[in-house]
């Protein structure tokens, strides 16, 4: 019996066991099926990571290149004197642009005060275009007749044809293209029209001369404007000898710049390819090497000669010199500007628009003359030898108030337009967006049937799913005219910004963007809110509060980080988006001017993505430009990866 | 050796890497072909003691076996030629919550002998029909082995689990509170199918329920924050207890 | 004596009801503004499908690419539009009318096939990679590896990065797959960023990239949508209910058996919604492409005039959401109106029918597995 059991025992033991099974052995690894799926997904795994551990060091890698040169082209750009010529360029800038209101307010009031008279001018010199197409064959038939009735008759003739030319030209038609030239004219009065058309007749049987009344209109119009035209006149020529100056600094130290960097540039194609030349097989019995080693000297030799000597010290004598006369010039500036000042404050002005131009005027005005005398310090100051630190050229991109690429000059990268301008957009986006996506998503959690939710969610998700090159060319082509129109409309004039100037603007891309984020925002809530534990709701409910109380009082605070994320989630979505404002937010690289208010949405800007998109086109790898687009995605991908991580902690935390 | 089929010997485990042991040096010997029930207040560590006789706390990457050995038919499960999968055909486990996988119950009872690499569809057709009749549900599912296991009630479904496990035969069979989802009629079913399980195998099994382990085990652990108070036959325990604790416990004073 | 439960017209009463309307106003504000934008595309794009005779369907549209629209009038006011292919045909016809304004738009004529073949590879070859290299990371992720403090970290650079603007990784794109991307050529060229000898043969192993080209495009994509992937599908991946791999796992079965047989066929349709969800993402990008893969005119469809695969992949190609942004230079043409709103209906239905697609079978997957 004992001996039975023993054996039963040592049986069992024996067929049990749990040793490990032999698998391959391979490389003295004992691998097995497990081990090898398991290396499988491992490594596709690890594959994933460092892709994705690579897309930030590149992005560092190619960015962080671009601080040391654009220091370089900073440094450049003093030596060569350009640094001179920006600041001059600073003071024509400003006064450009207060010219420009007076200009607008002068040209506002006197068609207020002519407009009629005025467009006559342009009618006729359309009418006057169309009567050149039209006789081009016939006058030389009229003109080689002779006098008589025959030429009269002739003459009657072609006065028909003019008056048919004309008349076939369709009011519609004339008015667009008169349009082109007088913006803010509407109508043609009969009146105006009328006496176009003599004057078109009288033109073309004159010979093609203009008649005198056409050439004396607008003098005549200017006399009648009295104090307002001379402090125009006044102002139009007070910056020739500033700008006389500004050419002449310009034209010298662009030429030095250019030669300058193209010789750097060359140069340091060189030392590449001398370097690749090194690294190859000096063995000529290698042909492989040894015929690129042959090409690559060929190119060196086609470079050299491209290096040319240049005397840096004689053109910076130059610009000396004129910087010497620079501070005459510009107080000449500012004291004929403030002639014409004082002559507009007294000149009689009828229309309001111009009123408000004028006071504009007066606040640019004293800006001007601070700008002016700051760059007169600067100027003095001024010394091409002064090192470019690495500080400098980081506050350049950063604080820089100038993208300005693809032109012969020196290309400046300043992120301020499109950092100011992505910002902005987002902002405009998101206040059109929260409430409209918080409130649905409150909607549709505390309020709505089951039914009613049942579509209005898988709806509002579905919005997600537009592409957004999509919804830019919609933009583009349907919303843009739109708002144009009801920008237009006279009892929306209260709304600041309208009537909107450009048609591709802020607003408009706020508008769509805040359509694409309304999506991600109201998810992310709606989650958020889903969580708040049943009970609190019963609990309230319980209580006797109302639905309103208990969404309000219980819901909404329970899930307030939740929002708050899903509010930045969504910024972060309408920060990093391309096409729509691409497509939509006109491009202008300048820092909206924020003096007009909240009027700044009629604007027109450009975005840190839309740049990015807009450029790369343009550019080589390596080069400075191609980098400083590295540097603003890098930018970017910092803005968007700090939103993230901050809102993942926040739902990772309320997930718990 | 028949009453030494699991041998611990000071068992210490710990569920983050040794900062805090959650089994505090058991030992204990068990059985070959009897029920043995684990009985203590919640978080005494007896499931966490049951997951370690077939090795399931390797799936936590923190747990560790801080001392001592677990010996199964006298073989040291931790040794390291051991393969926690061999090991675990030879101990199946059937879980509180009653798991059967979302496909047919013809599928559920087959998996383990088909991962075990059986193809042969005679054999499956026979190990199915031994296992459910083994586990007293043949008559209720003979003719609807193609459907749904989800389709099942929560007893059977457990008692699917049941089948499950006994299909590919192993030695042992730990029950983590194999009754505790379960209504009291279900409940009766399982504690029946239990018993008629000892016959073949060596049941060590979790509760909360004394009435549960005083019905159908045949020896009781009482376990008291990681230790065993006491550890006897179930009449012993139940009826005189050697220590306050477990008299305490039995009783209905704490726990 | 009052009822002291009857309904009482107070400040709260009205303060309710306000609130609940205008909440449910902003709610449809939403809805109207995507139902506008819907309507307006579609009742303008889809008589593009159509024309007035037999067969009823614009097959030109369907069946050819984007060509050069030349648009003008003639001596009498008479305006005229058509492909510059049958302007040329035209004049040759006519000789005695009179050519003014003639102005040539770009890929405004024909039809949308190019583009379409050109996203449809993109998008194939873009999922292939990403589904392969996403799926079998997730499970890594999920199944073997723990959750340990750097697994859990980098689980939280994935959802990261999966924020990240697209613009941005078309840059990356652009620098390393247009760029930098390694290529066998015997002639390197002299920007390449690295050049060495290729095994014993007489080409280069030349690190010059691959050039504005589809495989450039689709690997761009699949970087981009590689932490959707990864982070949906794990998410289906631990949706599993542990007991199924405790059972498996008690029953003796390996870690790859019970992967394969009890966790990946229950979560098989999350990844599937999660890759439908990424071909909706991928199929309406434009940035990355845009930089990576895309030219606005070509003439020869992908798979004409190709040698072997290596120049397939590396053709530049067209694409539907580039062709829009192309057509949307000229906002003011009513010739090139038809080509508009018939591009992007038809992109619209094309990525809304994934999107719909991706919601069905998540609501299917929502009712169907539950355990």
């Amino acid at each position: 019996m004992k001996n039975k059991s023993d054996l039963a025992e040592s049986d069992s033991t024996e067929e049990v066991s749990f040793k490990r099974k032999r698998g391959f052995r391979l490389m003295g690894l004992n691998l097995n099926a497990d081990g090898a799926v398991k290396g499988f997904f491992g490594g596709n795994a690890y594959l994933a990571i460092l892709f994705l551990l690579f897309i930030c060091i590149f992005l560092f890698k190619s960015a962080i290149g671009f601080i040391p040169g654009y220091r370089t082209e900073l440094a450049e750009a003093r030596i060569s004197g350009i640094e001179a010529a920006n600041h001059i360029n600073y003071q024509l800038v400003g006064y450009d642009a207060l010219y420009t209101k007076i200009n607008q307010a002068f040209i506002n009031e006197r068609r207020d005060r002519f407009g009629d008279l005025e467009t006559v001018v342009p009618i006729y010199e359309e009418l006057e275009s169309i009567v050149d197409d039209k006789l081009e064959d016939e006058v030389d038939e009229y003109t080689e007749l002779d006098d008589g009735d025959k030429k009269e008759a002739s003459a009657l003739a072609l006065k028909e044809s003019i008056k048919n030319a004309s008349a076939k030209l369709s009011r519609e038609a004339l008015l667009k293209k008169i349009k082109a030239r007088l913006p803010e004219t509407d109508t043609i009065s009969d009146e105006a029209y009328a006496r176009a058309l003599i004057y078109a007749e009288q033109y073309a049987l004159n010979d093609y001369e203009t008649p005198d009344e056409i050439s004396r209109i607008p003098a005549m119009i200017n006399e009648q404007m009295g104090g307002f035209y001379k402090a125009v006149e006044a102002i139009k020529h007070s910056d020739d000898d500033l700008r006389q100056i500004y050419a002449s600094i310009e034209k010298k130290s662009q030429v030095t710049y250019r030669t300058i960097s193209n010789n750097r540039k060359n140069q340091e194609s060189i030392d590449e390819l001398s370097k690749n030349i090194e690294s190859l097989d000096t063995d000529p019995s290698n042909k492989r090497d040894s015929t690129r080693s042959a090409a690559m000297t060929k190119r060196i030799a086609e470079l050299k000669p491209k290096i040319v000597d240049i005397d840096t010290a004689e053109n910076i004598k130059f610009v000396y010199n004129e910087i010497s006369k620079h501070d005459a010039a510009a107080d000449k500036m500012i004291s004929e500007f403030q002639v014409g000042v004082d002559l507009l404050a007294k000149a009689e002005v009828k229309t309001e628009k111009s009123e408000i131009l004028i006071k504009e005027s007066s606040r640019l005005f004293d800006e001007l003359k601070e700008i002016s005398n700051e760059r007169k310090s600067l100027l003095a100051e001024w010394n091409h030898e002064k090192p470019v630190t690495l500080w400098n050229s980081v506050t350049a991109f950063f604080f820089g108030a100038d993208w300005k690429t693809g032109s012969d000059r020196q290309n400046l990268y300043g992120l301020m337009p499109l950092f100011t301008g992505s910002l902005l957009i987002s902002l405009v986006a998101m206040l059109f967006a929260v409430p409209l996506a918080i409130g649905a998503a409150i909607y549709v959690n505390q309020f709505a049937t089951k039914r009613e939710a049942g579509f209005l969610k898988p709806g509002i998700e579905f919005i997600q799913a537009i592409p957004s090159v999509v919804l830019g060319l919609f933009g583009v082509l349907v919303v843009a005219g739109l708002l144009q129109g009801l920008s237009e409309c006279g009892w929306l004039s209260w709304v600041p910004g309208f009537p909107i100037q450009d048609r591709l603007n802020v607003l408009l891309a706020g508008i769509l963007l805040a359509f694409m984020a309304c999506p991600t925002i109201f998810t992310l809530a709606e989650d958020a809110l889903n969580n708040v534990p049943k009970a609190y709701t019963e609990a309230s409910l319980a209580m006797g509060a109302n639905k309103l109380q208990t969404a309000l009082k219980i819901v909404v605070p329970a899930s307030l980080s939740g929002i708050v994320a899903a509010i930045m989630l969504g910024f972060g979505r309408v920060i990093g988006e391309t096409m729509v404002v691409l497509l939509v937010a006109g491009n202008k690289a300048r820092i909206p001017d924020l003096s007009n208010g909240i009027g700044v949405i009629g604007e027109s800007v450009h975005t840190m993505t839309g740049i990015i998109a807009q450029e790369y086109g343009e550019v080589e790898p390596g080069v400075l430009h191609w980098k400083a687009l590295f540097m603003v995605g890098l930018v970017l991908f910092l803005i968007s990866l700090s939103i993230n991580s901050v809102c993942q902690r926040v739902i990772a935390k309320r997930s718990k | 050796m028949n009453s030494k089929l699991i041998q611990l010997e000071d068992l210490g485990f710990s569920y983050d890497l040794g900062k805090t042991e959650t089994i505090k040096g058991v030992t204990l010997d068990i059985p070959a072909n009897q029920v043995t029930a684990f009985i203590g207040p919640s978080g005494c560590g007896k499931s966490t003691l049951l997951r370690c006789l077939n090795r399931m706390n390797d799936l936590i990457d923190t747990a560790k076996i801080t001392r001592g050995t677990i010996k199964i038919l006298g073989q040291d499960i931790h040794a390291s030629d051991v393969d926690s999968i061999e090991l675990r055909k030879h101990v199946g486990m059937v879980f509180q919550k009653y798991n059967p996988f979302p496909k047919s119950i013809y599928d559920n009872v087959a998996y383990g002998l088909r991962i075990q690499g059986e193809k042969n569809k005679s054999t499956l057709d026979e190990a199915v029909e031994r296992s459910l009749r083994g586990s007293a549900l043949w008559d209720e599912v003979k003719d609807r082995l193609k459907t749904s296991a989800l389709g099942l009630s929560g007893g059977q479904q457990q008692r699917l689990c049941i089948a499950r496990t006994i299909a590919v035969q192993p030695k042992v069979i730990l029950m983590d509170e194999p009754c505790s989802a379960l209504d009291p009629i279900a409940t009766a079913k399982v504690e029946e199918l239990i018993t008629e399980l000892r016959k073949e195998y060596t049941i060590v099994i979790v509760t909360h329920s004394m009435q549960q382990a005083s019905r159908i085990s045949d020896r009781t652990a009482f376990f008291y924050l990681g230790e065993v108070v006491e550890y006897n036959t179930t009449e012993t325990i139940f009826q005189n207890p050697s220590q306050q604790q477990t008299e305490d416990y039995i009783s209905g004073r704490f726990g | 004596m009052s009822n002291p439960f009857q309904t009482k017209q107070g400040w709260n009463q009205r303060k309710e009801r306000l609130s609940f309307w205008s909440l449910r106003i902003c709610t449809y504000i939403i809805i109207a503004a995507a139902i506008f934008i819907f309507s307006n595309i579609f009742m303008k794009g889809v008589p593009t499908f159509f024309k007035a005779e037999a067969p009823y369907i614009n097959t030109e549209f369907f069946t050819e690419s984007p060509q050069i629209l030349s648009v003008w009038e003639d001596q009498d006011g008479q305006e005229y539009s058509m492909t510059k292919k049958n302007y040329e045909q035209w004049i040759v016809a006519h000789p005695e009318k009179e050519i003014i304004g003639l102005k040539n738009l770009t890929a405004s004529g024909g039809g949308i096939l190019g583009p379409l073949a050109g996203t449809f590879l993109l998008v194939v070859i873009c999922m292939i990679i990403a589904l392969f290299i996403g799926v079998s990371a997730s499970i890594y992720l999920s199944e073997y590896c723990g959750k340990g403090k750097i697994m859990s970290m980098i689980r939280l650079s994935i959802l990261n990065l999966a924020g990240v603007p697209s613009i941005v990784f078309a840059l990356f794109g652009l620098g390393v797959f247009c760029w930098l991307a390694p290529v066998i050529t015997d002639v390197p060229k002299d920007n390449a960023a690295f050049v060495c000898g290729w095994l014993w043969t007489d080409s280069y192993l030349s690190f010059q990239g691959w050039g504005t080209s589809l495989l450039a495009g689709s690997c761009t994509l699949a970087i981009m949508v590689l932490p959707v992937i990864i982070t949906a599908c794990e998410e289906s991946l631990r949706a599993v209910p542990k007991g199924f791999r405790e059972a498996s796992y008690a029953l003796g079965a390996t870690q790859w058996q019970t992967i394969r047989k009890s966790v990946l066929p229950f979560a098989i349709p999350g990844v599937l919604t999660a890759s439908v969800l990424g071909i909706t993402r991928v199929a309406g990008e434009t940035a990355p492409i845009m930089l990576t893969a895309t030219m606005s005119e070509k003439s020869t469809l992908p798979w004409e005039q190709v040698e072997g695969p290596w120049s397939f992949l590396t053709q530049s190609v067209q694409a539907l959401p580039f062709h829009i942004y192309t057509l949307a230079k000229f906002p003011d043409s009513e010739h090139v109106k038809p080509m508009q709103y018939g591009s992007i209906a038809a992109f619209l239905i094309l990525v809304m029918g994934f999107a719909l697609l991706s919601m069905m079978l998540r609501n299917r997957l929502r009712n169907k597995l539950k355990w």
